[in-house]
């Protein structure tokens, strides 16, 4: 055993986040890392602020309103793939 | 040529807008207000003898509402006021071409105080009012004042709405002449998922966000069943929350005309309160919209039967009923943004 213990992936903590905050509560299923979330209604425009706020909280990012477009929020996938982009960036 | 035709045809050919433009604005501009406002008066006058469908259908959503509560006589009056209003908003945004001074002298501004203390404290201002007096004016006449206004509005109706409603075109050039007074280009409301990170990201910059709250539903996905005029009209609370997300201050603005027809009031309120939640701040901007629309109804623009449908106000059915009786076709209701 290495003894290392690695924290909760950025997938994890995303879903969590949402599942806590937009699916709890609601007759919806908790969400998988390819569910779609604005298809589905789980995220609307309000919904999304707050998720932004959240993502750049966690991760220091700043996020321009012009990269709150549809491919990078769809699923907690894509926020992913973007927020790791843009850390590398 | 019928007239309509022809006023078709100076829409395609772009002949309204060029005389709206090189003519109308300049001329409208350079007359004193006395006259301005008269004309606007007479427009007015005539358009309510001549397009009586209008002027009875305002009549009947004002019957609806208020009930006995208001005579006939007064609902005949506050109907026609209502075309007066409207037709008095276009000299309105007409006088606030240029540095805006015309019609920066004729308004009584109160509680600017509270704005220059929002961005004081750094973190701009949701200026919240609704669809009441001459709100686009008073929203670009604190742009021409030297405050950082950018409004959320839907300005650019997209195309199939254009024909359903016949005034697309001459919706977005009526107000060209104030554009310029506002900080950046309109926000879309409802246009993309990006709305609130943009209002957001307005706020972050120390600036005034300018929102309506009585926009029916269509315009918002977050539409929440309040008490309303005496009945339960969907509403959206859209603005209180992205104010308490953002941790900017939330601040009721109206911008009424006053016994004269060329003087504007615009009173900024102190900042509501974001303590609880969403919903009590939310109901405390719709209790004021209604005090306001209650003290002078023909001031508030949604008095149309499709518009208060579709608020949840006025009962579908009785609304079609409504149209067929006066020969009228009820067309189809718009859809929610996707």
């Amino acid at each position: 055993m290495s003894g290392v213990q690695e924290g909760p992936s950025m997938e994890q903590q995303i879903r969590e986040y949402i599942n806590q905050e937009f699916v709890a509560g609601q007759e919806i299923p908790q969400i998988k890392d390819d569910t779609e979330l604005i298809e589905s209604g789980i995220l609307d425009s309000l919904s999304i602020l707050r998720l932004v706020l959240f993502v750049e909280e966690r991760y220091s990012l700043k996020i321009a309103p012009g990269d709150v477009i549809r491919e990078n929020f769809e699923t907690v996938k894509a926020i992913c793939g973007y927020v790791r982009k843009r850390k590398t960036q | 040529m019928p007239s309509n035709a022809i006023s078709r045809l100076g829409e395609a050919t772009g002949t309204n807008r060029f005389l709206y433009a090189k003519l109308i604005v300049p001329l409208v501009a350079a007359m004193p207000a006395w006259m301005a406002y008269g004309l606007a008066l007479a427009y007015a006058n005539i358009r309510v003898r001549s397009d009586r469908a209008s002027f009875e259908e305002v009549v009947a959503c004002l019957d609806f509402v208020f009930g006995p509560r208001m005579t006939p006589g007064a609902r005949n009056e506050t109907a026609r006021d209502y075309f007066r209003n409207r037709a008095c908003m276009r000299v309105d945004a007409i006088r606030l071409t240029g540095d805006g001074r015309r019609l920066i002298q004729s308004t009584t501004i109160r509680g600017e105080e509270h704005v220059r203390q929002a961005l004081k404290d750094g973190k701009g201002a949701l200026l919240c009012s609704a669809h009441y007096g001459s709100v686009r004016v008073g929203a670009a006449l604190l742009g021409a004042r030297g405050f950082p206004v950018t409004l959320v509005a839907i300005w650019s109706l997209p195309k199939d709405r254009d024909k359903d409603s016949g005034r697309g075109s001459m919706y977005q050039y009526a107000w060209k002449p104030i554009e310029h007074h506002f900080r950046r280009a309109n926000i879309m409301a409802a246009s993309s998922m990006a709305v609130a990170v943009e209002v957001a990201g307005v706020l972050r910059q120390n600036e005034l966000v300018f929102t309506l709250v009585d926009n029916p539903p269509l315009y918002s996905r977050r539409a929440v069943v309040q008490d309303f005029l005496g009945g339960k009209a969907a509403l959206t609370s859209g603005p209180t929350t992205m104010a308490k997300l953002a941790g900017a201050p939330l601040l009721m603005v109206f911008v009424r005309r006053t016994g004269k027809w060329g003087h504007l009031e615009l009173e900024i309120h102190p900042p509501i309160s974001l303590a609880g939640s969403d919903m009590v701040a939310a109901r405390e901007c719709v209790r004021q919209v209604e005090e306001a629309v209650r003290s002078d109804p023909s001031q508030w623009e949604l008095w149309r039967i499709r518009t208060l449908v579709s608020l949840g106000l006025y009962p579908e059915d009785r609304a079609r009923e409504y149209f067929r009786r006066v020969g009228r076709r009820w067309g189809r209701m718009f859809e929610p943004y996707p």
